[in-house]
């Protein structure tokens, strides 16, 4: 069965390229462009992985693996941070509430590519 | 291991460069002795030399060859901006790099003409203990380039329709990584979301007591110009 991934970033560009890095591997991609709507989309979607900006407005990607982690139907999915704000007090925090791997921005699509399967088990697609 | 070092092994991340050590260190003697500022700045080559050229007229006569007197002349303010631009600079040379396989190669700004063309011109704020700008400027032909490359697109329509939002996750990715850097060094900051405009030209606004810094680079024939104002937090 495909994974679920959901990424969660204001950015269209970086929506458009985990999609691209994600495409030869059986997974459906759902996407957010914020922490309020990444939340929505988690508890309807129920995601196998979420991929998550940090800087984003309404609500931060912070904010929302807080509120995730708070969350008892919610708080299990891993969660891989994609984002630019690398600064190491950030990091702490997101690692104090449990993530499963970090990308820094600027990110090669094959960096994303090798944290997601080392979080959860991807198959290539089916040859058409 | 300090808990700084098992996150840069727990993820992966890049260790803190040296340049942002040595902005911290500037940072933590802001308030001491201009001495010991001056010996932070004596033992990097780089920055020293910068610092020389900020505070030497631009006829290329050199007047001023101590550190001392350039600390003087231009303020520690200014030895600030100088070290900050350091990171900055390595940021836009990694995201151009590592998003669209562009290397930028440092050139004078005097040597940058007219853009001949429609600027795109991103910007993002960061405020905090450190407080300041930061433009970069490109050609819409590069911008397009870019686009192209990042979104492999063909259209002309889409790569026109994309070039804003490809280049304003672009300066989020300078900034952001900057912006972090300065958190680092001790400047805890916030950033504003990037803005991207079309321009025909472009004049850093005045500043107030603040500093003001341009670097250029080429990308083949192409030229990208970057700015970094900084407010006086003084």
């Amino acid at each position: 069965m495909a994974h679920k991934i959901l990424t969660v970033d204001d950015s269209k560009v970086v929506r458009i390229m985990v999609t691209r890095a994600l495409k030869p591997y059986d997974c459906v991609i759902v996407e957010a462009v914020n922490g309020a709507e990444g939340l929505e989309a988690a508890a309807r979607e129920k995601p196998d992985l979420i991929i998550l900006d940090v800087t984003m407005p309404v609500m931060t990607g912070l904010e929302m693996l807080t509120n995730l982690r708070l969350d008892p139907a919610l708080k299990v999915i891993p969660v891989i941070m994609l984002t630019a704000e690398s600064a190491q007090e950030n990091i702490a925090k997101a690692d104090s509430l449990g993530i499963s791997g970090y990308v820094a921005k600027p990110f090669k699509e094959d960096q994303l590519v090798d944290k997601v399967k080392a979080a959860i088990p991807m198959v290539a697609k089916p040859a058409a | 291991m300090s808990e700084s070092d098992e996150l840069v092994k727990k993820y992966d991340l890049e260790p803190t460069p040296m340049s942002v050590a040595k902005l911290g260190e500037l940072v933590s003697k802001r308030d001491r002795s201009i001495d010991e500022i001056i010996n932070v700045i004596s033992s990097d080559i780089a920055l020293k030399s910068r610092l020389l050229r900020a505070a030497n007229p631009s006829d290329g006569h050199l007047k001023i060859d101590s550190v001392q007197e350039a600390v003087l002349r231009t303020g520690v303010g200014c030895v600030l901006v100088l070290a900050m631009s350091d990171p900055l600079i390595k940021a836009l040379t990694r995201t151009f790099m590592t998003m669209a396989s562009v290397k930028l190669v440092p050139i004078n700004p005097s040597t940058v003409g007219s853009m001949d063309e429609t600027i795109y011109l991103g910007s993002a704020k960061f405020d905090g203990k450190a407080r300041g700008t930061v433009y970069i400027r490109i050609r819409e032909s590069f911008a397009f380039e870019i686009a192209s490359k990042i979104l492999e697109l063909e259209s002309p329509e889409e790569i026109a329709e994309s070039a804003a939002d490809v280049l304003s996750e672009l300066v989020n990715m300078v900034v952001g990584s900057f912006k972090s850097n300065l958190c680092d060094a001790g400047l805890s900051c916030s950033l504003s979301l990037p803005t991207v405009e079309r321009v025909q030209e472009f004049q850093a606004p005045p500043s107030s007591g603040g500093r003001h810094q341009v670097f250029a680079f080429k990308a083949g024939l192409q030229p990208v110009l970057l700015n970094i104002l900084v407010d006086s937090t003084e």
